[in-house]
Protein backbone atom coordinates (compact mmCIF):
# COMPACT_ATOMS: atom_id res chain seq x y z
CA UNK A 1 0.00 0.00 0.00
CA UNK A 2 1.61 3.41 -1.34
CA UNK A 3 0.52 6.63 0.44
CA UNK A 4 -1.12 9.37 -1.34
CA UNK A 5 -1.32 12.37 -0.24
CA UNK A 6 -2.74 12.52 3.50
CA UNK A 7 -6.21 11.30 2.41
CA UNK A 8 -5.61 8.95 0.26
CA UNK A 9 -3.87 5.45 -0.33
CA UNK A 10 -3.00 3.18 -3.26
CA UNK A 11 -3.35 -0.31 -3.23
CA UNK A 12 -1.17 -2.53 -5.19
CA UNK A 13 -3.07 -5.70 -6.75
CA UNK A 14 -0.14 -8.06 -6.88
CA UNK A 15 -2.13 -10.81 -8.62
CA UNK A 16 -5.76 -9.36 -7.32
CA UNK A 17 -7.84 -8.09 -10.62
CA UNK A 18 -7.78 -4.20 -9.86
CA UNK A 19 -11.49 -4.17 -11.28
CA UNK A 20 -12.19 -6.82 -8.80
CA UNK A 21 -10.84 -6.05 -6.00
CA UNK A 22 -12.21 -2.67 -5.94
CA UNK A 23 -15.35 -4.15 -6.35
CA UNK A 24 -14.90 -6.11 -2.98
CA UNK A 25 -13.66 -2.78 -1.38
CA UNK A 26 -16.62 -0.97 -2.33
CA UNK A 27 -18.74 -2.24 -0.11
CA UNK A 28 -19.49 -0.78 2.55
CA UNK A 29 -20.35 -3.25 5.24
CA UNK A 30 -16.20 -3.59 5.29
CA UNK A 31 -15.96 0.42 6.28
CA UNK A 32 -17.58 0.16 9.63
CA UNK A 33 -18.76 4.04 8.58
CA UNK A 34 -15.64 5.33 7.51
CA UNK A 35 -16.23 4.37 4.02
CA UNK A 36 -13.67 5.74 1.16
CA UNK A 37 -15.04 8.66 -1.36
CA UNK A 38 -13.96 7.11 -4.10
CA UNK A 39 -12.57 3.25 -4.71
CA UNK A 40 -11.11 3.73 -8.29
CA UNK A 41 -9.36 1.02 -9.88
CA UNK A 42 -6.80 1.59 -12.39
CA UNK A 43 -4.48 -0.79 -14.50
CA UNK A 44 -2.61 -2.68 -11.57
CA UNK A 45 -3.73 -0.47 -8.22
CA UNK A 46 -6.59 0.22 -6.58
CA UNK A 47 -7.05 4.27 -5.65
CA UNK A 48 -9.06 4.65 -2.04
CA UNK A 49 -9.99 9.10 -1.53
CA UNK A 50 -11.02 9.82 1.87
CA UNK A 51 -12.75 13.05 3.62
CA UNK A 52 -10.22 12.95 6.22
CA UNK A 53 -6.51 12.40 6.71
CA UNK A 54 -5.95 8.40 6.92
CA UNK A 55 -2.77 6.21 8.37
CA UNK A 56 -2.49 3.44 5.69
CA UNK A 57 -1.42 1.24 8.51
CA UNK A 58 -5.31 1.79 10.02
CA UNK A 59 -6.27 0.31 6.73
CA UNK A 60 -4.53 -3.14 6.58
CA UNK A 61 -6.94 -5.38 7.96
CA UNK A 62 -9.88 -4.07 5.82
CA UNK A 63 -7.87 -4.78 2.59
CA UNK A 64 -7.07 -8.11 3.30
CA UNK A 65 -10.97 -8.71 3.86
CA UNK A 66 -11.44 -6.83 0.36
CA UNK A 67 -8.70 -8.90 -1.14
CA UNK A 68 -10.31 -12.26 0.64
CA UNK A 69 -13.90 -11.14 -0.49
CA UNK A 70 -12.75 -10.22 -4.52
CA UNK A 71 -11.05 -14.22 -4.79
CA UNK A 72 -14.84 -14.88 -4.21
CA UNK A 73 -16.64 -12.38 -6.71
CA UNK A 74 -13.60 -13.75 -9.15
CA UNK A 75 -14.62 -17.36 -8.31
CA UNK A 76 -18.50 -16.55 -8.32
CA UNK A 77 -21.09 -16.75 -10.83
CA UNK A 78 -21.51 -13.37 -11.92
CA UNK A 79 -23.71 -11.56 -14.39
CA UNK A 80 -22.28 -11.36 -18.01
CA UNK A 81 -23.13 -8.14 -20.00
CA UNK A 82 -23.23 -9.36 -23.72
CA UNK A 83 -22.63 -7.26 -26.50
CA UNK A 84 -23.64 -7.15 -29.80
CA UNK A 85 -21.09 -6.19 -32.48
CA UNK A 86 -20.76 -5.07 -36.03
CA UNK A 87 -17.20 -6.56 -36.80
CA UNK A 88 -16.77 -4.36 -40.07
CA UNK A 89 -14.08 -2.14 -38.25
CA UNK A 90 -11.57 0.16 -40.37
CA UNK A 91 -8.57 -1.43 -38.92
CA UNK A 92 -9.57 -5.34 -38.95
CA UNK A 93 -7.84 -5.93 -42.39
CA UNK A 94 -4.84 -4.04 -41.28
CA UNK A 95 -4.68 -6.08 -37.99
CA UNK A 96 -5.19 -9.20 -39.84
CA UNK A 97 -2.53 -8.69 -41.62
CA UNK A 98 0.14 -6.94 -38.68
CA UNK A 99 -0.81 -10.79 -36.06
CA UNK A 100 -0.55 -12.89 -39.57
CA UNK A 101 -4.01 -14.17 -38.30
CA UNK A 102 -7.22 -13.81 -40.54
CA UNK A 103 -10.10 -11.40 -40.02
CA UNK A 104 -11.97 -14.47 -39.09
CA UNK A 105 -9.71 -15.61 -36.32
CA UNK A 106 -9.60 -12.36 -34.71
CA UNK A 107 -13.50 -12.06 -34.73
CA UNK A 108 -13.76 -15.45 -33.41
CA UNK A 109 -11.30 -14.82 -30.59
CA UNK A 110 -13.17 -12.00 -29.96
CA UNK A 111 -16.23 -13.30 -28.97
CA UNK A 112 -14.84 -16.52 -27.34
CA UNK A 113 -12.57 -14.66 -25.20
CA UNK A 114 -14.00 -13.67 -21.58
CA UNK A 115 -13.34 -9.77 -20.52
CA UNK A 116 -13.53 -8.20 -17.71
CA UNK A 117 -13.15 -4.22 -16.70
CA UNK A 118 -10.14 -3.73 -14.89
CA UNK A 119 -10.85 0.00 -14.83
CA UNK A 120 -12.64 2.55 -16.80
CA UNK A 121 -10.87 6.41 -17.49
CA UNK A 122 -9.91 8.30 -20.54
CA UNK A 123 -14.16 9.78 -20.51
CA UNK A 124 -16.85 8.79 -18.64
CA UNK A 125 -18.23 4.94 -18.49
CA UNK A 126 -14.69 4.23 -20.84
CA UNK A 127 -13.92 0.42 -19.83
CA UNK A 128 -10.22 -1.07 -20.34
CA UNK A 129 -11.43 -4.81 -20.43
CA UNK A 130 -8.97 -7.22 -20.02
CA UNK A 131 -9.40 -11.05 -21.49
CA UNK A 132 -7.47 -10.87 -24.91
CA UNK A 133 -5.22 -13.15 -26.03
CA UNK A 134 -1.33 -12.51 -26.23
CA UNK A 135 -1.35 -12.17 -30.06
CA UNK A 136 -4.00 -9.41 -30.21
CA UNK A 137 -2.31 -7.47 -27.89
CA UNK A 138 -1.01 -4.61 -30.44
CA UNK A 139 -0.10 -0.96 -30.20
CA UNK A 140 -2.59 1.94 -30.51
CA UNK A 141 -2.28 3.89 -33.57
CA UNK A 142 0.96 6.06 -34.32
CA UNK A 143 -1.30 8.75 -34.93
CA UNK A 144 -4.99 8.90 -33.30
CA UNK A 145 -8.03 9.55 -35.34
CA UNK A 146 -9.38 13.21 -34.49
CA UNK A 147 -12.87 11.49 -34.59
CA UNK A 148 -13.59 8.11 -33.53
CA UNK A 149 -17.73 7.22 -33.51
CA UNK A 150 -19.31 6.19 -30.30
CA UNK A 151 -19.84 2.56 -30.21
CA UNK A 152 -16.82 2.13 -32.41
CA UNK A 153 -15.33 -1.63 -30.41
CA UNK A 154 -11.66 -0.89 -30.60
CA UNK A 155 -8.57 -2.37 -29.34
CA UNK A 156 -5.44 -1.84 -28.03
CA UNK A 157 -2.18 -2.65 -25.44
CA UNK A 158 -4.21 -6.07 -24.56
CA UNK A 159 -7.35 -4.52 -24.19
CA UNK A 160 -10.96 -3.95 -25.23
CA UNK A 161 -13.26 -0.89 -25.36
CA UNK A 162 -16.25 0.50 -26.56
CA UNK A 163 -16.22 4.47 -27.30
CA UNK A 164 -19.26 5.59 -25.08
CA UNK A 165 -19.46 9.11 -26.96
CA UNK A 166 -17.81 10.30 -30.26
CA UNK A 167 -14.10 11.51 -29.68
CA UNK A 168 -10.93 11.44 -30.83
CA UNK A 169 -8.79 7.99 -30.13
CA UNK A 170 -5.85 6.21 -30.81
CA UNK A 171 -7.23 2.51 -30.43
CA UNK A 172 -7.37 -0.08 -33.29
CA UNK A 173 -10.96 -0.46 -34.60
CA UNK A 174 -12.70 -3.91 -34.77
CA UNK A 175 -16.38 -3.27 -34.82
CA UNK A 176 -19.48 -0.88 -33.90
CA UNK A 177 -22.32 -1.96 -31.35
CA UNK A 178 -25.50 -0.05 -30.43
CA UNK A 179 -25.51 -0.68 -26.95
CA UNK A 180 -25.11 2.58 -24.52
CA UNK A 181 -22.17 2.46 -22.39
CA UNK A 182 -22.66 5.23 -20.51
CA UNK A 183 -26.22 7.62 -19.94
CA UNK A 184 -25.70 9.88 -16.92
CA UNK A 185 -29.38 9.95 -16.20
CA UNK A 186 -29.33 5.59 -16.36
CA UNK A 187 -29.75 3.91 -13.00
CA UNK A 188 -27.22 2.68 -13.07
CA UNK A 189 -24.84 5.31 -15.07
CA UNK A 190 -22.62 2.86 -16.87
CA UNK A 191 -23.31 -0.23 -18.41
CA UNK A 192 -19.38 -1.24 -17.64
CA UNK A 193 -18.28 -0.57 -14.45
CA UNK A 194 -15.04 -2.20 -12.92
CA UNK A 195 -15.26 -6.02 -12.37
CA UNK A 196 -17.88 -6.40 -15.25
CA UNK A 197 -17.82 -9.86 -16.85
CA UNK A 198 -18.37 -9.15 -20.69
CA UNK A 199 -19.10 -11.33 -23.88
CA UNK A 200 -19.14 -9.76 -27.55
CA UNK A 201 -21.37 -11.87 -29.81
CA UNK A 202 -20.94 -11.42 -33.45
CA UNK A 203 -24.45 -9.64 -35.12
CA UNK B 1 -35.75 33.18 -15.28
CA UNK B 2 -33.66 35.95 -13.44
CA UNK B 3 -30.35 36.96 -15.08
CA UNK B 4 -29.31 37.23 -19.24
CA UNK B 5 -26.05 36.65 -20.38
CA UNK B 6 -24.99 39.61 -22.07
CA UNK B 7 -21.50 38.33 -22.70
CA UNK B 8 -20.63 35.23 -21.49
CA UNK B 9 -16.60 36.09 -21.03
CA UNK B 10 -14.15 33.71 -20.79
CA UNK B 11 -14.30 29.75 -19.43
CA UNK B 12 -17.59 30.50 -17.51
CA UNK B 13 -19.64 27.67 -16.35
CA UNK B 14 -22.16 27.08 -13.49
CA UNK B 15 -20.27 25.36 -10.25
CA UNK B 16 -21.45 23.37 -7.41
CA UNK B 17 -20.12 21.65 -4.84
CA UNK B 18 -19.09 18.39 -7.63
CA UNK B 19 -20.32 15.21 -7.95
CA UNK B 20 -17.67 12.67 -5.82
CA UNK B 21 -18.30 8.76 -5.88
CA UNK B 22 -18.03 8.34 -10.10
CA UNK B 23 -13.90 8.78 -9.89
CA UNK B 24 -14.37 4.35 -10.84
CA UNK B 25 -16.98 5.25 -14.11
CA UNK B 26 -14.42 7.46 -15.11
CA UNK B 27 -16.45 10.81 -13.43
CA UNK B 28 -13.94 13.57 -12.68
CA UNK B 29 -15.94 15.29 -8.66
CA UNK B 30 -15.57 18.62 -10.48
CA UNK B 31 -16.94 21.45 -8.83
CA UNK B 32 -15.90 24.82 -8.34
CA UNK B 33 -12.35 25.80 -8.47
CA UNK B 34 -12.10 27.53 -5.32
CA UNK B 35 -15.11 25.98 -3.07
CA UNK B 36 -14.16 27.94 0.19
CA UNK B 37 -14.77 31.59 -1.45
CA UNK B 38 -18.06 29.60 -3.22
CA UNK B 39 -19.32 28.71 0.65
CA UNK B 40 -18.74 31.98 1.53
CA UNK B 41 -20.74 33.77 -1.02
CA UNK B 42 -23.23 31.17 -0.63
CA UNK B 43 -23.43 31.76 3.25
CA UNK B 44 -23.93 35.76 2.85
CA UNK B 45 -26.78 35.10 0.68
CA UNK B 46 -28.69 32.43 2.91
CA UNK B 47 -28.15 29.46 0.99
CA UNK B 48 -26.16 26.44 1.43
CA UNK B 49 -22.60 25.79 0.99
CA UNK B 50 -23.70 23.59 -2.16
CA UNK B 51 -25.89 25.73 -4.29
CA UNK B 52 -24.61 26.34 -7.75
CA UNK B 53 -22.83 29.80 -8.59
CA UNK B 54 -21.27 31.18 -11.68
CA UNK B 55 -17.74 30.84 -12.26
CA UNK B 56 -15.98 32.72 -14.73
CA UNK B 57 -12.54 33.66 -15.55
CA UNK B 58 -13.40 36.97 -16.61
CA UNK B 59 -15.73 39.29 -18.86
CA UNK B 60 -18.89 38.11 -18.49
CA UNK B 61 -21.87 40.45 -18.23
CA UNK B 62 -25.48 40.01 -17.37
CA UNK B 63 -28.70 41.73 -16.70
CA UNK B 64 -31.20 41.58 -14.25
CA UNK B 65 -34.35 40.69 -16.27
CA UNK B 66 -36.30 40.55 -12.81
CA UNK B 67 -35.22 41.90 -9.54
CA UNK B 68 -32.15 39.68 -8.37
CA UNK B 69 -30.20 39.59 -5.04
CA UNK B 70 -26.37 38.56 -5.98
CA UNK B 71 -23.05 38.91 -4.54
CA UNK B 72 -19.50 38.68 -6.30
CA UNK B 73 -16.57 37.26 -4.69
CA UNK B 74 -14.90 40.01 -3.34
CA UNK B 75 -18.16 42.31 -2.90
CA UNK B 76 -18.79 43.38 0.59
CA UNK B 77 -22.03 42.15 0.97
CA UNK B 78 -25.35 40.94 -1.40
CA UNK B 79 -27.10 43.56 -3.73
CA UNK B 80 -30.43 43.69 -5.38
CA UNK B 81 -30.06 44.39 -9.01
CA UNK B 82 -33.15 46.07 -10.20
CA UNK B 83 -34.99 44.66 -13.32
CA UNK B 84 -33.25 46.04 -16.46
CA UNK B 85 -29.84 46.97 -14.76
CA UNK B 86 -26.29 45.03 -15.35
CA UNK B 87 -23.35 43.84 -13.80
CA UNK B 88 -19.77 42.37 -14.64
CA UNK B 89 -18.39 39.44 -13.33
CA UNK B 90 -14.08 39.43 -13.18
CA UNK B 91 -11.76 37.46 -10.77
CA UNK B 92 -10.23 39.49 -8.00
CA UNK B 93 -6.64 41.25 -9.21
CA UNK B 94 -4.47 38.71 -9.65
CA UNK B 95 -6.37 35.76 -9.43
CA UNK B 96 -7.99 33.06 -12.29
CA UNK B 97 -11.53 32.47 -11.37
CA UNK B 98 -14.41 34.83 -10.33
CA UNK B 99 -17.86 33.91 -8.80
CA UNK B 100 -21.03 34.84 -8.81
CA UNK B 101 -23.86 33.69 -6.65
CA UNK B 102 -27.46 34.08 -6.75
CA UNK B 103 -29.84 33.99 -3.64
CA UNK B 104 -31.83 30.57 -4.05
CA UNK B 105 -28.82 29.29 -6.41
CA UNK B 106 -28.24 29.00 -10.02
CA UNK B 107 -31.25 26.44 -11.28
CA UNK B 108 -30.23 23.78 -13.71
CA UNK B 109 -30.93 20.30 -14.58
CA UNK B 110 -28.24 18.30 -12.56
CA UNK B 111 -26.15 15.79 -13.75
CA UNK B 112 -25.26 13.06 -11.22
CA UNK B 113 -26.28 14.83 -7.87
CA UNK B 114 -24.69 17.74 -9.29
CA UNK B 115 -24.94 21.28 -11.24
CA UNK B 116 -20.93 21.77 -11.97
CA UNK B 117 -19.99 21.69 -15.70
CA UNK B 118 -17.20 19.47 -16.35
CA UNK B 119 -15.27 21.30 -18.91
CA UNK B 120 -13.13 17.61 -19.81
CA UNK B 121 -16.30 15.26 -20.49
CA UNK B 122 -18.63 17.81 -21.61
CA UNK B 123 -20.79 16.32 -18.51
CA UNK B 124 -23.78 19.10 -16.53
CA UNK B 125 -24.87 22.28 -17.03
CA UNK B 126 -24.74 23.45 -21.00
CA UNK B 127 -21.86 25.99 -21.47
CA UNK B 128 -22.82 29.77 -21.21
CA UNK B 129 -23.72 30.84 -24.43
CA UNK B 130 -24.58 34.92 -25.22
CA UNK B 131 -28.34 35.17 -24.93
CA UNK B 132 -28.56 32.57 -22.36
CA UNK B 133 -31.01 32.73 -19.49
CA UNK B 134 -30.17 31.71 -15.84
CA UNK B 135 -32.66 30.90 -13.60
CA UNK B 136 -32.83 31.68 -10.13
CA UNK B 137 -33.26 28.56 -7.68
CA UNK B 138 -35.18 28.28 -4.81
CA UNK B 139 -32.46 26.79 -2.25
CA UNK B 140 -31.83 30.05 -0.11
CA UNK B 141 -33.13 29.31 3.44
CA UNK B 142 -30.66 31.57 5.81
CA UNK B 143 -30.69 35.52 5.76
CA UNK B 144 -28.80 37.69 3.89
CA UNK B 145 -25.42 38.88 5.80
CA UNK B 146 -22.06 40.81 4.84
CA UNK B 147 -19.64 38.35 3.83
CA UNK B 148 -18.55 37.45 7.21
CA UNK B 149 -14.99 35.88 6.59
CA UNK B 150 -12.23 38.91 5.63
CA UNK B 151 -9.66 38.00 2.76
CA UNK B 152 -6.92 36.55 4.22
CA UNK B 153 -4.77 36.79 1.58
CA UNK B 154 -3.18 33.61 -0.48
CA UNK B 155 -0.65 31.36 1.43
CA UNK B 156 2.44 32.13 -0.19
CA UNK B 157 4.21 28.25 0.22
CA UNK B 158 1.33 25.76 -0.64
CA UNK B 159 1.77 22.47 1.25
CA UNK B 160 2.26 19.15 -0.48
CA UNK B 161 2.33 15.67 0.73
CA UNK B 162 4.36 12.54 -0.28
CA UNK B 163 3.03 10.88 -3.39
CA UNK B 164 3.15 7.23 -4.24
CA UNK B 165 5.58 6.98 -7.43
CA UNK B 166 8.38 8.82 -5.41
CA UNK B 167 10.48 5.49 -6.57
CA UNK B 168 9.78 6.56 -9.78
CA UNK B 169 11.90 9.75 -9.53
CA UNK B 170 15.88 10.63 -8.83
CA UNK B 171 16.46 10.28 -5.01
CA UNK B 172 16.20 14.33 -4.03
CA UNK B 173 13.21 14.99 -6.80
CA UNK B 174 10.79 15.59 -3.45
CA UNK B 175 13.64 18.15 -2.54
CA UNK B 176 13.91 19.59 -6.26
CA UNK B 177 9.64 20.28 -6.15
CA UNK B 178 10.58 22.03 -2.77
CA UNK B 179 13.46 24.19 -4.14
CA UNK B 180 12.67 25.25 -7.05
CA UNK B 181 10.39 28.53 -7.40
CA UNK B 182 7.88 27.30 -10.04
CA UNK B 183 6.19 29.33 -12.74
CA UNK B 184 2.84 29.06 -13.52
CA UNK B 185 2.89 28.34 -17.76
CA UNK B 186 -0.61 27.04 -18.13
CA UNK B 187 -3.70 26.76 -16.77
CA UNK B 188 -7.59 25.76 -16.30
CA UNK B 189 -10.09 23.87 -14.41
CA UNK B 190 -8.20 20.56 -15.57
CA UNK B 191 -5.00 21.35 -14.17
CA UNK B 192 -1.84 23.46 -13.68
CA UNK B 193 1.28 23.43 -15.66
CA UNK B 194 4.72 24.37 -14.17
CA UNK B 195 7.76 25.48 -15.89
CA UNK B 196 10.81 26.67 -14.59
CA UNK B 197 12.83 23.38 -13.82
CA UNK B 198 12.22 20.23 -14.16
CA UNK B 199 12.26 16.56 -12.09
CA UNK B 200 14.05 14.10 -13.56
CA UNK B 201 12.61 10.79 -13.75
CA UNK B 202 14.46 7.38 -12.71
CA UNK B 203 12.58 5.33 -14.39
CA UNK B 204 11.66 5.78 -18.18
CA UNK B 205 8.93 3.43 -18.79
CA UNK B 206 5.23 4.34 -18.89
CA UNK B 207 3.85 3.87 -15.88
CA UNK B 208 0.46 1.90 -16.13
CA UNK B 209 -2.29 3.52 -15.18
CA UNK B 210 -3.75 4.73 -12.18
CA UNK B 211 -6.54 6.87 -10.56
CA UNK B 212 -5.70 10.49 -9.99
CA UNK B 213 -7.26 13.29 -7.40
CA UNK B 214 -7.36 16.84 -7.33
CA UNK B 215 -4.00 18.12 -6.23
CA UNK B 216 -1.58 14.74 -7.53
CA UNK B 217 1.66 15.95 -9.21
CA UNK B 218 2.49 14.38 -12.07
CA UNK B 219 5.40 13.98 -13.79
CA UNK B 220 5.47 13.52 -17.31
CA UNK B 221 8.87 12.58 -19.58
CA UNK B 222 9.25 16.43 -19.96
CA UNK B 223 9.98 16.47 -15.65
CA UNK B 224 7.58 19.61 -15.90
CA UNK B 225 5.07 19.04 -13.31
CA UNK B 226 1.32 18.71 -13.87
CA UNK B 227 -1.29 19.86 -11.45
CA UNK B 228 -4.59 17.89 -11.29
CA UNK B 229 -7.51 19.97 -10.93
CA UNK B 230 -10.72 19.52 -10.16
CA UNK B 231 -11.77 18.25 -13.54
CA UNK B 232 -8.94 15.87 -14.12
CA UNK B 233 -8.80 12.81 -16.02
CA UNK B 234 -9.77 9.70 -13.25
CA UNK B 235 -6.61 7.76 -14.10
CA UNK B 236 -2.71 8.44 -15.95
CA UNK B 237 0.17 6.86 -16.48
CA UNK B 238 2.10 9.45 -15.54
CA UNK B 239 3.99 8.98 -11.91
CA UNK B 240 2.59 10.87 -8.63
CA UNK B 241 5.19 12.13 -6.37
CA UNK B 242 3.33 14.37 -4.55
CA UNK B 243 -0.07 15.66 -3.93
CA UNK B 244 -0.73 19.62 -3.11
CA UNK B 245 -2.96 19.71 0.45
CA UNK B 246 -6.86 20.43 -0.47
CA UNK B 247 -6.76 22.97 1.99
CA UNK B 248 -4.27 24.92 -0.84
CA UNK B 249 -5.19 24.19 -3.84
CA UNK B 250 -7.74 26.59 -4.72
CA UNK B 251 -4.73 28.96 -4.15
CA UNK B 252 -2.64 27.22 -6.61
CA UNK B 253 -5.73 27.22 -9.63
CA UNK B 254 -6.46 30.69 -8.79
CA UNK B 255 -2.22 32.46 -9.50
CA UNK B 256 -2.19 33.49 -12.84
CA UNK B 257 0.22 32.22 -15.93
CA UNK B 258 3.45 33.63 -15.21
CA UNK B 259 3.18 34.28 -11.23
CA UNK B 260 5.09 31.75 -9.05
CA UNK B 261 4.51 29.25 -6.70
CA UNK B 262 7.07 27.66 -3.99
CA UNK B 263 6.18 24.40 -2.27
CA UNK B 264 7.11 22.70 1.32
CA UNK B 265 5.99 19.34 2.83
CA UNK B 266 3.42 19.33 4.77
CA UNK B 267 4.30 17.72 8.34
CA UNK B 268 2.72 14.35 8.83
Amino acid sequence: MLPYGDRAVLVECDDQHPGRLAEALRRHELWDGAAPIEVVPGARTVLLTFSEPVASSDLTAVIERASDGARGLLDGASTIVEIEVDYDGEDLDALAEETGRGVDEIIESHTSAIHIVDFCGFAPGFAYMSGLPDWLHVPRLATPRTRVPAGSVAIAAGWSAVYPGESPGGWRLIGRTDAVVFDADGEPPALLPPGTTVRFTAR
Amino acid sequence: MSLLVINRGVGTTIQDAGRPGYAHLGVAASGAVDPVTVARVNRALGNPAEAAVVETAGGLRLRAMTPVTVLRDGDIGPVTLRAGSEITVDPRPGQVWGYLAVRGGIEAPPVLGSRSTDVMSGLGPETIVDGRELARGADATGALSDVTVPDGGSPSILRVHAGPRLDWIVDDALDHLIEVSWRVTETGRVGVRLGGGAIARSVDRELKSEGLIPGAVQVPASGEPLVMGRDHPTTGGYPVIAVVDRADLASLMQRPVGSTVRFALAPT
